[in-house]
């Protein structure tokens, strides 16, 4: 137990979070701190690029075989896809709320966020533990398929006037019409900035080897941390400047955001367990499982199920789950994944 | 110098919807349009957007500005109800008069 609180308070002062907390403090008090949105974009893009440079660089340099990546990788297009049946099924139950909004909601919780990952990296880094590099390309994976599966769940059998109408939207027959994927939609899902930045990152970093690392380590290795701590300001001063979003959510919406970050972590660490991870990744994949998308996944959801309210999945994924999980969570799964034995 | 009146066309909406409303747009005949790619303020459908938002497009407004004959503006507001439920928006029409009547 004294581990978990040393961990917490090891994670609490480090300079991202205080950076995260100073971001939460100044919009708390009101203060007219403020990010320029084309920097904020610009190191979202920098963050994506780099963590999927890292990891290609990592994979082509580490010795993990074909044999270990492939699995894992139809590991996480697996756990995207079958996160968002649990947190569905939750919330119908549990929070009472409509088909579309629940099947909205599910799809945060089954994709990633790309920061809370990053953090979790640096969580690490500071203690020198390591980790496969190929979870990065496990995070790209598990952004996509939850949308998918979210749209299922919210648009499956129940599909009434509002499905129809998205279907002739998007002049798709089939499937694909019943769920509303038009082109623009399929492009937002599979091509939208962070899939194309950590995948083109990954394979970059994988290509170019060893000298491509040597080429640009002082941008995207000696840079990072700062950036990630700028970022991070941004991301405090934005969760904080929304809070009052929060006060009008019901509570049982609140306790799922809350609740359902560690159900994910174990699943997570299930699926660390069968794919034989070390502690590094399987805290890792907990965190991917336990964390909710606040930027790629929003932007679907506008396009696929615009009847579905993002003042309540927006709110839930970047005001409670994000802080939730930076601040507790990530502490929390490492301490669990060495509880149950990783190493 | 003669002016030519014309149809001012000024919508403002999230933008994960402009996409769809500049294509409306184009196919009910308008052959140009003005994009503003971020605009704050506040409404009743969303409350305050913009500024704080940065990173999230589902916060973040634009508004687009066409300038077309009387006859197509009025094709682009019967449209624009549909078009635009289910998300936060603003349309206006006002009478403005236009210099180079060849590019509307």
């Amino acid at each position: 137990m004294s581990e978990i609180v040393d961990l917490g308070l090891m994670n609490l002062t480090s300079p991202m979070i205080l950076c995260f907390a100073l971001g939460v403090a100044a919009a708390l008090a009101k203060s007219d701190l403020h990010v320029p949105e084309t920097l904020g974009r610009g190191m979202s893009i920098y963050l994506m690029l780099a963590i999927g440079f890292k990891g290609g660089h990592a994979v082509i340099t580490g010795d993990a075989g074909v044999g270990e990546v492939v699995p894992a990788l139809l590991v996480a297009i697996l756990l995207s896809f079958l996160m968002p049946p649990i947190a569905y099924a939750a919330l119908r139950a549990f929070a009472r709320i409509d088909r579309i909004d629940a099947g909205a909601i599910a799809a945060h919780y089954g994709s990633v966020s790309v920061v809370t990952f990053v953090t979790a990296v640096q969580f690490l880094e500071i203690q020198g533990i390591p980790f496969e590099g190929y979870l990065v390309a496990m995070m790209a994976l598990m952004e996509t398929p939850a949308i998918i599966s979210g749209l299922i769940l919210a648009r499956a059998g129940g599909a009434s006037g509002a499905g129809a109408r998205a279907a002739s939207d998007g002049g798709a027959g089939g499937v694909g019409g019943r769920l509303g994927l038009s082109g623009e939609l399929l492009r937002e899902i599979f091509l939208n900035a962070s899939v194309v930045l950590l995948i083109g990152g990954f394979l970059i970093g994988s290509a170019s080897g060893a000298r491509g690392m040597d080429a640009v380590a002082p941008l995207v290795r000696d840079l990072f941390n700062g950036v990630l701590c700028l970022f991070l300001l941004d991301m405090g001063l934005l969760a904080a400047r929304r809070l009052s979003g929060a006060g009008a959510l019901d509570w049982r919406l609140v306790v799922f955001a809350l609740v359902m970050p560690p159900v994910g972590a174990l699943f997570g660490l299930g699926a660390a367990a069968a794919l034989g991870l070390s502690l590094g990744g399987a805290a890792l994949l907990a965190v991917l499982a336990a964390s909710a998308s606040y930027i790629a996944v929003p932007a679907a959801m506008r396009l696929a199920l615009p009847e579905a309210n993002p003042g309540i999945y927006v709110t839930l994924s970047l005001v409670i789950t994000f802080p939730f999980n930076v601040l507790v969570g990530i502490p929390l799964y490492f301490a669990c994944a060495r509880l149950v034995g990783f190493a | 110098m003669a002016l030519h009146p014309k149809k001012k066309v000024e919508i403002v909406v999230e933008r994960s919807r402009a996409g769809a409303v500049i294509e409306t747009l184009e196919r009910l005949g308008a052959r140009g349009y003005t994009v503003v790619p971020s605009v704050a303020g506040k409404g009743q459908h969303r409350g305050a957007t913009g500024g704080d938002w940065a990173v999230l497009d589902v916060y973040q407004h634009v508004m687009i500005i066409a300038v077309v004959d009387p006859a197509v503006a009025e094709r682009i507001t019967e449209s624009c109800a549909a078009l635009l439920e289910n998300y936060s928006g603003i349309v206006t029409l006002s009478d403005v008069e236009v210099v180079r009547a060849q590019y509307f």
